[in-house]
């Protein structure tokens, strides 16, 4: 169990959910990123720019 | 003062560029590729380039801790130092440096990737990012005692690391700390092509205003350079001559005007 840092909702991972990964919170909308399992954290999904180039 | 933007292909004629520089009064400073030697390097070693897909299908190298290893070791290593050895040869006191000496060439490195990976929606972080801003205190101090610095990635982010970062990108914030007259890209083509399949179509002129319209008409990576001459005019650029650098004397044909002039 984790929670949303944008609005407090309780979120629930799934088994198989890795570091890195996008989830949307199911109360807000808000795009979340995995940041850590064990325990469970969540940070708002930075911008990104699409293009990094080399 | 000239910027000398030396492409990373492995027809350039290193010898023929700096048998031209041994020649040239102006101050100058060169931004190495390396980016053929890096390839074949990689493939010896058994690191393989790496690329990603944006989920909105844009394409970028992605720059793990191998990846910036390889780049230390083809750019920074032996691409510069053979550079920086062919230039004492001639009698130019070039001092070879990366973004990282002297915090050079200070960037931000990316925020990050999203990509699609077993069908999750991943954000993936590199060691990768744009320059911007120079120590131009640094250059400053070799080029007036008459040293030529000759640049490699990689440079420097906030927190000191070492990243992966565009020469195009590193000659537009080198531009707009030095104000050079003249920037000279040498590349493996005659110039910039009307027609990409012919060497005859060379462009011969163009203005800088031209430059939106023709980044309309090219694909794929040649956009992207189209995109960072646009940069490099915003950025104060005066002249910026595209030639041959495979060519018996590349610098001094450039300098002649071979190749296509951007004014």
């Amino acid at each position: 169990m984790s929670e949303c840092p944008v609005c407090g909702a309780e979120i629930t991972l799934a088994s198989d959910t890795v570091v890195g990964e996008l989830l949307e919170c199911p109360d807000c909308g808000s795009e979340l990123e995995v940041t850590a399992l064990e325990p469970p954290a969540l940070a708002e999904a930075p911008e990104t720019e699409e293009d990094w180039g080399e | 003062m000239h910027i000398i933007k030396v492409g990373g292909g492995s027809q350039i004629n290193l010898p023929g560029i700096v048998a031209d520089l041994a020649r040239l009064e102006t101050p100058y400073v060169v931004v190495l590729g390396a980016n053929a030697l890096r390839d074949d390097l990689g493939t010896r070693l058994g690191l393989e380039k790496q690329e990603l897909t944006s989920v909105s299908g844009y394409n970028s190298v992605y720059s793990d801790e191998n990846a910036i290893d390889l780049i230390m070791m083809a750019y920074a290593g032996l691409r510069n130092r053979r550079f920086v050895e062919l230039c004492q040869r001639h009698d130019i006191n070039a001092v070879g440096l990366t973004g990282l000496d002297g915090r050079l060439i200070l960037g931000q490195r990316n925020r990050g990737i999203r990509v699609r990976e077993g069908g999750k929606t991943l954000m993936k972080r590199d060691f990768s990012g744009k320059p911007r801003s120079v120590n131009t205190a640094l250059l400053k101090l070799l080029l007036n005692q008459g040293y030529r610095p000759v640049l490699s990635i990689p440079i420097i982010d906030e927190q000191g690391f070492a990243i992966n970062s565009e020469n195009d990108d590193i000659v537009n914030t080198l531009q707009e700390a030095l104000h050079a007259e003249r920037i000279v890209q040498l590349i493996e083509a005659p110039g910039f092509l009307d027609n990409r399949d012919d060497p005859q179509s060379v462009v011969d002129q163009m203005t800088k205003s031209e430059l939106q319209a023709r980044e309309a008409q090219v694909e794929g990576r040649m956009k992207r350079k189209m995109l960072a001459l646009r940069r490099l005019f915003e950025a104060g650029a005066g002249e910026v001559v595209i030639a041959d650098g495979r060519v018996e004397h590349p610098v001094r044909d450039a300098l002649a005007g071979r190749g296509t002039i951007i004014r």
